[in-house]
C-alpha cells in the first residue's frame, strides 16, 4: 500500500517536474523571439542626434546616485572615479560607508579631502545612526555617510535622506558605470512620464581591463566559473528582462544598477530590510501604483550600462545564489497579496505567478524530478528512452537556450566579438553538467533556510586583478579615469 | 510501442532545434558583420559628406557639388547634415535649402514609406529626424498622428521640432504637442527638449511673437511650464523678458513660478522684484528655487540678503542647504549672516542645524569678516 502511494508520488513528481521544464524551455524560447526585433530596432536608431540635442539642452532630470559600501577599501576609489567622470550635467554622489571596518572611509577622506559637514536635522526614512555626513572640497557634488552598519537597504534608505534630486540611482560599491549610462537611462524617464524605474544590462567585468577614458577592454576571464557567469548573464538580461519590459512586467532592477523616481520610493517608505532589497523595492514600488491607481512603467534597456565584478571562487558564488533566491522567496511572500491578483494586472496575474512556479520552485521541482526518475529507472517503470528524452528536455534545450540568447547578444553594444561568442558557446556545453546543478542545489538549500536574513560576503578583487584569456587582453589599468 | 515513436521523434526534435539554434547564431553573426560593415561603409562616407556640405555652406554654393545619388550617399550625406548644428537662423535657412535641392529628405521619405521591416522604419525616420528640413512636416505630422508605438512617435515628434523655423510653425507644433503630449506621457523634460528645439532657429522678434500667440490663446499650464524651462536653457539674457511676460501671465501657479526663476538665473538675468514677491509665497517648490537663486537675481545680494536668511530656519532641509550654498557661492561673510541673523530673527539665531551649519562655513570656504 505504501508502496503504491511512494509510487504515485514518484510519477506525480514526474508529471510536474516534465510540465516545468517545458513551460520554462518554451517560455525563455518565446522571450527571445519576442525581444529580438526590438534589440534589432534599438541596434538602428541609437544613431540619432537625439541625445546629442538632449545634452546640448540640458534638460534632463537631475540624478542622486547613491553607493552603498561595506568593507570595499579595495574597489571604493575606482567606482568612485569612474562615477565623477560621466556624461551627464547635473547629478551628485552619495557613498554611504555602512560601518565598514577596512579603511574604506579613510581611503575616501584621503582621495577626496572630505571635511564634515551638518547633518540634517529631520530625515523621513528610518535607518541606523550617522555617524558624520562628509563633503568634498574637490568636488562639489560628492557626499559621504558615515553611519553604522544596517545592511545595503538600511545604507540606501540613509542616502536617499540626504539625496536632493528627483532620481534615485542605486550602483553596487563595485560597479563601474559606462560614461553614458546614467544619461541614457535618464532618457527613458523623459520620454515616458510613466516610467518609475529603469535598469539596463549589467555586464561582467572579470578579465576585462579598462582604458584611460574609462573605456572597457573586453575580454574574457580565464575561470571557467566566471565564463559560465556570462553565459548566465547574458540568458537572464537579455532573454528575460528584456522582454519582460517590452510586456510592462518588469519585476527586477538589479542592484548593481537601477534609476528609480524618488517620490514613489519615498511613498513606500524606501527600501525594506531584507537579503532581495532590489526586487523587493520595485515589487512594491509597482504595487503602490497598482493600489493608487497611478499609470506606470518600468523600463530596460539591452545595452550593458555597467560593469561589476562576479564572485571567482565557489565560496562567494554560492552565498550569493543563496541569497538572490532567499530574497526572491521572501519578497514572493512578502507580496504575495499581488499573486494570482487581477487588480496587479500584468504583474498579479504573468510576472508574479512566473517568478514563483518558474524561477523560486524550480530547484525544488527539479530535485524531486531527478531523484524520482532515477528512482523510477531502477524500479523499471521508465524506460531507457524516457531517460534520454529528460536529459535532452533539461540539457540539449537548455543548450539552445543559451544560444538563442547569444544572438541577441550579437546586436547588444559592447558585446564580445563573434570568436569569443562561440567561445562562450563552447563553455556552455558544460553548463547542464558543472555549473547548472551547483546553483540549483544552492538554491535548493536557500528555498528551505529563507528566513535567514544574513548577506555573505564575497571576495572582492582590485579592477583588472581577475585573470583574462589571451596575453593581448591582460593589460590591467589599475584606475579608472574620468 | 506508439509512445517509443513519439520519444524518438521528440528526441529527433531537440536535436534538429539544438542543430538550427546553432545555424540561426552562424547566420546572425554573419548578418551582425554585414550590419557593421554597412554602418562602417556609411561612416566613410559621412566624413566624405560632410567636407563637401562644409564646402558648400562656406561658398554659398547652390549645391552640393558632387550630388549624392545612389541610397548609400543619400544616407551618408543625412548622417553628415545631422551632425550639423546650424549656429544662426540664416544658416539653418541655408541647410533647408541645399536639402531640398539635392531631395535628401524626400528621398529619405520614400525609403521610409516603403520599408517593410520596423527596423529600416526606424532607422530612416532617425536619420530623417536629423534634418532640418519642413518640407517632411506632413509625414511627421501622419506618424505622430497615427503612429501607437512610443518610439516612433518621440521620433516624429522631435524631427516635427526640427523642422520650426517660423512663429506659425511654432505654433502649430506647440499645438500638436499639447495635444498628442499627453496620450503618449511625453515627459516634461522631453517636452522642454523639444521647445528648447524648436525655438532655437527663430529669430527673436519670431519668437516674442509666439509668445505673445501663446499668452493669448489658452493653453495647459504644463506646456508653459515647458516653454519658461525652454527659454532659461538658451542661456542668453535676452530671454528674460519673456520669461517674465509668462511669469507675469501666470503668477498665480507656483511651479511656474519655480521655472521662472530658475530660467532667469539661467539666463543670467536681474529681476530682484520678482524674487521679493517669491519672498512671500509659501509654496515649497518657490521657497526652495528662490532660497537656491534668489541671491543671483539681485544686482547686489546685500540688497536682499537680511529677508533670504529666513530660509535658514525653513521646516525643509533643502531650503536651508540651498541658501547655505548660495551664501558660499557669494563669498557672504560668516559674520555678516550672524549679525543679520541677530537683528532680524533673534528667536532663532540658537537653532542647532543653523549653528551646526555656521560651524563649517568657514571649512567650506565661508569668508571670515
Amino acid at each position: 500500500m505504501i508502496g503504491h502511494y511512494l509510487i504515485q508520488i514518484l510519477i506525480l513528481s514526474q508529471v510536474i517536474y516534465l510540465i516545468n521544464l517545458v513551460v520554462t524551455n518554451v517560455s525563455s524560447m518565446f522571450f527571445i523571439f519576442y525581444t529580438l526585433p526590438g534589440v534589432i530596432v534599438s541596434y538602428f536608431t541609437e544613431r540619432t542626434g537625439l541625445i546629442r540635442n538632449f545634452v546640448r539642452s540640458q534638460t534632463h532630470l537631475p540624478v542622486s546616485i547613491l553607493m552603498p559600501a561595506y568593507n570595499e577599501e579595495t574597489t571604493i576609489l575606482n567606482s568612485a572615479r569612474s562615477l565623477l567622470g560621466i556624461e551627464f550635467n547635473e547629478y551628485e554622489i552619495i557613498i554611504i560607508n555602512d560601518g565598514s571596518e577596512d579603511n574604506t572611509l579613510e581611503k575616501l577622506k584621503e582621495a577626496f579631502d572630505l571635511y564634515p559637514a551638518p547633518t540634517p536635522p529631520y530625515l523621513p526614512l528610518e535607518h541606523e545612526r550617522i555617524r558624520q555626513v562628509y563633503h568634498s572640497h574637490r568636488h562639489e557634488n560628492l557626499t559621504v555617510i558615515d553611519k553604522e552598519n544596517g545592511g545595503k537597504a538600511d545604507a540606501l534608505n540613509a542616502g536617499i535622506n540626504l539625496s536632493r534630486y528627483p532620481l534615485l540611482c542605486s550602483l553596487d560599491a563595485d560597479t563601474l558605470l559606462n560614461r553614458d549610462a546614467i544619461l541614457k537611462a535618464v532618457l527613458l524617464f523623459t520620454r515616458d512620464e510613466r516610467v518609475i524605474a529603469a535598469g539596463g544590462s549589467i555586464g561582467i567585468s572579470n578579465g576585462s581591463s579598462f582604458d584611460e577614458q574609462g573605456r572597457i577592454r573586453l575580454s574574457l576571464p580565464r575561470r571557467l566559473l566566471e565564463r559560465m557567469q556570462i553565459i548566465e548573464y547574458t540568458r537572464a538580461f537579455l532573454a528575460g528582462r528584456t522582454f519582460w519590459s517590452a510586456v510592462n512586467g518588469m519585476l527586477i532592477i538589479s542592484g548593481a544598477f537601477g534609476i528609480f523616481r524618488k517620490d514613489i520610493v519615498m511613498a513606500i517608505h524606501g527600501y525594506r530590510r531584507t537579503t532581495g532589497e532590489d526586487l523587493d523595492l520595485l515589487m512594491r514600488m509597482r504595487r503602490h501604483c497598482y493600489e493608487q491607481k497611478l499609470p506606470h512603467r518600468v523600463s530596460f534597456l539591452p545595452d550593458i550600462m555597467c560593469w561589476t565584478q562576479a564572485p571567482s571562487d565557489y565560496t562567494s558564488l554560492l552565498k550569493q545564489r543563496n541569497r538572490w533566491h532567499r530574497g526572491l522567496i521572501e519578497s514572493l511572500y512578502h507580496n504575495r497579496r499581488m499573486l494570482f491578483n487581477p487588480r496587479y494586472g500584468v504583474v498579479g496575474l504573468l510576472t508574479l505567478p512566473y517568478y514563483l512556479l518558474i524561477e523560486a520552485l524550480n530547484p525544488l521541482i527539479t530535485f524531486m524530478g531527478s531523484i524520482s526518475i532515477i528512482i523510477l529507472y531502477f524500479a523499471g517503470l521508465v524506460n531507457q528512452d524516457t531517460i534520454i528524452l529528460f536529459f535532452m528536455l533539461e540539457f540539449i534545450w537548455g543548450m539552445a537556450l543559451n544560444i538563442f540568447s547569444f544572438w541577441l547578444e550579437i546586436f547588444v553594444r559592447h558585446s564580445y566579438p563573434t570568436r569569443r561568442i562561440f567561445r562562450l558557446l563552447a563553455d556552455s556545453m558544460l553548463e547542464p553538467f558543472y555549473y547548472k546543478p551547483l546553483v540549483k542545489m544552492e538554491q535548493l538549500i536557500a528555498t528551505f533556510t529563507f528566513l535567514n536574513q544574513k548577506w555573505g560576503k564575497a571576495r572582492r578583487h582590485e579592477i583588472g586583478e581577475t585573470p583574462s584569456e589571451g596575453a593581448a587582453d591582460t593589460q590591467v589599468i589599475p584606475e579608472v579615469k574620468g | 510501442m506508439q509512445s517509443d515513436l513519439i520519444i524518438h521523434y521528440a528526441e529527433l526534435g531537440i536535436l534538429l532545434f539544438l542543430i538550427l539554434s546553432v545555424g540561426g547564431l552562424i547566420l546572425l553573426a554573419w548578418v551582425k558583420k554585414l550590419i557593421d560593415r554597412y554602418f562602417a561603409r556609411m561612416e566613410r562616407e559621412k566624413k566624405r559628406w560632410r567636407d563637401l556640405l562644409r564646402k558648400a555652406v562656406e561658398t554659398h554654393a547652390t549645391r552640393i557639388d558632387p550630388s549624392p545619388q545612389s541610397r548609400r550617399e543619400i544616407i551618408g550625406c543625412a548622417l553628415a547634415l545631422g551632425e550639423f548644428t546650424a549656429a544662426t537662423p540664416a544658416e539653418y535657412r541655408e541647410f533647408c535649402r541645399l536639402i531640398r535641392q539635392e531631395k535628401i529628405d524626400e528621398r529619405l521619405a520614400e525609403a521610409y514609406q516603403h520599408a517593410f521591416f520596423g527596423y529600416r522604419r526606424a532607422f530612416f525616420l532617425s536619420l530623417l529626424s536629423d534634418l532640418p528640413c519642413s518640407h517632411q512636416r506632413p509625414l511627421y505630422l501622419k506618424i505622430i498622428r497615427e503612429e501607437s508605438d512610443q518610439r516612433f512617435y518621440s521620433l516624429a515628434i522631435y524631427a516635427l521640432s526640427k523642422t520650426v523655423g517660423s512663429p506659425e510653425e511654432a505654433e502649430e507644433f506647440l499645438q500638436v504637442l499639447a495635444e498628442t503630449g499627453p496620450r503618449h506621457h511625453l515627459g516634461r523634460n522631453y517636452c522642454e527638449m523639444l521647445i528648447f528645439v524648436a525655438f532655437r532657429h527663430l529669430e527673436s522678434d519670431a519668437l516674442a511673437a509666439t509668445i505673445d500667440q501663446i499668452l493669448a490663446a489658452p493653453i495647459r499650464v504644463h506646456l508653459l511650464h515647458c516653454i519658461t524651462e525652454a527659454l532659461g536653457r538658451f542661456r542668453q539674457p535676452g530671454m528674460s523678458t519673456l520669461i517674465l511676460r509668462i511669469y507675469q501671465a501666470h503668477s498665480d501657479n507656483p511651479e511656474l513660478v519655480a521655472a521662472a526663476i530658475r530660467s532667469l538665473f539661467l539666463s543670467r538675468a536681474e529681476a530682484c522684484g520678482l524674487v521679493r514677491e517669491a519672498l512671500r509665497r509659501e509654496e515649497l517648490p518657490i521657497r526652495i528655487t528662490c532660497a537656491k537663486f534668489g541671491l543671483d537675481l539681485c544686482p547686489s545680494a546685500a540688497d536682499i540678503l537680511a529677508e533670504m536668511l529666513r530660509y535658514f530656519f525653513d521646516e525643509n532641509h533643502f531650503v536651508r542647504q540651498n541658501i547655505y550654498r548660495a551664501c558660499l557661492r557669494h563669498r557672504i561673510a560668516k559674520e555678516t549672516i550672524l549679525t543679520l541673523v541677530k537683528q532680524h530673527f533673534p528667536e532663532k539665531a540658537s537653532d542647532r542645524f543653523f549653528r551646526e551649519m555656521m560651524e563649517t562655513y568657514d571649512v567650506e570656504g565661508g569668508v571670515s569678516a
